[in-house]
């Protein structure tokens, strides 16, 4: 699509996009306004406005069936807002710097696809000749854990390594906007570790914005910078500060919950850095 | 006997061609159609046709309608009905109470009682709705050889071309969406494909050999591929083989082509899932 989309993190990290943290530009790359959003006559959520700047890591919070993957549909355009409006950065959008990590596939599980040919459809509407392809297809399988499986069938792999895969998958087009629908459901503690310890050095060192689903208390407050709350059909969202109070969260949850708590619950992340996969600057020396 | 069948081409030139250029064509969609799990859009858009036909000469009240007129109506009623299939299967909801075959299901059932009420009374009905259901290659026009070739062609460029485009649209279309693909455009770009080469295959070469083309090749290639891509050639290489197979055989022993075929391709499948369970049991 454009020559932007192929260079590498490290490049855009060396000469930051204009899009990036600090550089603070007022126009978001993402913004619902008064908008509803839903699928037909089914309205899931109503009234909501919220902004998505670059730079920002977001958490959204909420039970099953609030609504959360429905907002994340609309914002990467594939749901359109039945009532007010979504706004999309257009150059974001159209430079393909945008991806996504599925809750689940749609494929039909009887058709063979390999861990390379899966990985590599994430490489859609970028140019990148044949070396280069290699290249960052290894470099994001061995971020992964998955080097040794480059030539497996997809749907032999176990629930994580498949999540792995779609990691693997949203991170092979270099995203400056990456979002992600529980990323971490289903992988075992080293590995929703290390994936996190990604999403955490894409953030810091190359100035991604993130947008992340988790069902994890503790991961949003170690993790998110602006937080959204889904209860109701009414969404609640702003810098975490504000938004994720205790109040807030019981409302949400229906159970009591501590922010400070926020941090035995869920995962209870341990600190050592997970083995099976390394340490997210290795997208750097690898590029 | 092979010197006879080949100088038999000669004079079949035409009928020999549409049936091979069909089968590439329809097994090359029929990757698509099983990657979207709607093998059966074939059988249900063969029938739609039909009843495209039938309530088109019920309502103008014709019995007998030019072959011309008769033959767009069909394809337009086959578009139509793949259009709509298809679209709603791309479309499947969460906790939507009919998925994707079960409305084809419904839409074969329509298309084949539907038809038969609709011209019960008309004169000459029954006898119209027999010629068009058992159709045959045997009056292959070069038209239709050309039309096939095109849209073969066609066809393959765009899958050579973007297939990696093709794979995630399949798979994962809220990702595409989310790199700037245009979803609704691709699938109605689908559905109006797939529409329309089973819409002519249905009327040109008959409803079960359009069927077995579209749905056999893809499943007996499956077993040796690992990956969507090989299937784009693996699946009308499988076709276009066992037609030559199938037609040489047709001549020999003075059987029907297209039944043979579809046999064939039986044959070829249970013959795969021996062969790939033989495989994994070496391998492992
Ligand atoms: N394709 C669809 N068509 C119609 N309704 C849908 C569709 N997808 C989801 N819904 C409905 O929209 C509501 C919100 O669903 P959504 O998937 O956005 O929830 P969620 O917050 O992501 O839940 P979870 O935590 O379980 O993933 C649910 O009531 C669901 O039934
Ligand atoms: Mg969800």
């Amino acid at each position: 699509m454009s020559d932007s989309a192929s260079s590498s993190a490290p490049a855009a990290a060396a000469a930051p996009a204009p899009d990036a943290p600090g550089h603070g530009s007022d126009r978001p790359l993402f913004a619902l306004r008064q908008a509803s959003l839903g699928y037909g006559r089914h309205i899931v959520l109503r009234d909501v406005d919220l902004e998505v700047h670059a730079g920002e890591f977001w958490c959204l919070l909420g039970p099953n069936g609030e609504g959360k993957t429905t907002l994340i549909k609309t914002l990467l355009g594939a749901l359109r807002p039945r009532r007010g409006a979504a706004y999309r950065d257009p150059e974001m959008f159209r430079r393909g710097r945008v991806s996504y990590v599925p809750q689940r596939l749609e494929l039909n599980p009887v058709l063979p696809t390999s861990v390379r040919e899966f990985v590599l459809s994430g490489l859609v509407g970028v140019k990148a000749d044949a070396t280069r392809r290699r290249g960052r297809l290894e470099r994001v399988l061995s971020l992964v854990g998955l080097t040794g499986s480059v030539s497996r069938n997809y749907w032999t792999l176990s629930g994580g390594q498949r999540q792995r895969a779609m990691v693997a998958r949203a991170l092979i087009r270099d995203p400056r906007l990456l979002v992600i629908d529980e990323p971490t459901a289903g992988l075992d503690f080293a590995a929703a570790r290390a994936v996190l310890d990604v999403l955490e050095d894409l953030h810091k060192t190359y100035g991604v914005t993130i947008v992340f689903v988790t069902h994890e208390l503790a991961t949003a407050q170690r993790y998110a910078s602006h937080v959204a709350l889904f209860r109701g059909g009414v969404v609640t969202a702003g810098a975490k500060a504000q938004v994720a109070t205790d109040q807030a969260l019981e409302r949400t949850f229906g159970v009591p919950v501590s922010v400070s708590m926020g941090q035995g619950l869920g995962l209870g992340l341990g600190q050592g850095p997970g083995p099976g996969l390394a340490s997210g600057t290795e997208l750097e020396a690898g590029a | 006997m092979i010197s006879d069948f080949i100088a038999s081409w000669d004079l079949f030139f035409e009928p020999y061609a549409l049936t091979l250029l069909s089968a590439a064509l329809l097994s090359l969609i029929g990757v698509v159609t099983a990657a979207r799990r709607q093998v059966f859009i074939a059988a249900a858009v063969a029938q739609a046709s039909t009843l495209g036909y039938a309530l088109f000469t019920l309502l103008i009240g014709v019995g007998t309608l030019p072959a011309a007129i008769r033959d767009v109506v069909c394809v337009a009623a086959a578009v139509l009905a793949a259009v709509l299939t298809m679209l709603y299967g791309s479309s499947r909801r969460e906790g939507a109470r009919l998925d994707a075959d079960e409305l084809t299901a419904a839409v074969f059932l329509l298309g084949g009682a539907g038809s038969v009420l609709a011209l019960a009374r008309a004169p000459a009905g029954m006898e119209q709705l027999r010629r068009l259901q058992a159709s045959s290659v045997i009056g292959a026009t070069t038209l239709d050889v050309v039309l096939f070739a095109v849209l073969l062609v066609a066809a393959a460029v765009f899958v050579i071309l973007r297939h990696r485009a093709l794979v995630l649209v399949l798979s994962d279309p809220v990702m595409a969406a989310a790199v700037g693909m245009r979803l609704r455009v691709w699938n109605i770009a689908l559905a109006v494909t797939c529409g329309l080469a089973l819409g002519l295959a249905v009327i040109s070469t008959g409803a079960l050999y359009a069927f077995a083309t579209l749905a056999l090749p893809v499943m007996v290639a499956k077993h040796f591929c690992g990956q969507v891509r090989d299937l784009f050639w693996a699946a009308p290489l499988v076709a276009v083989a066992t037609v030559l197979v199938g037609l040489f055989l047709a001549y020999v022993w003075d059987l029907p082509p297209g039944q043979l075929i579809a046999t064939l391709l039986c044959a070829w499948l249970g013959l795969a899932v021996v062969a790939r369970r033989v495989w994994d049991a070496l391998a492992s």
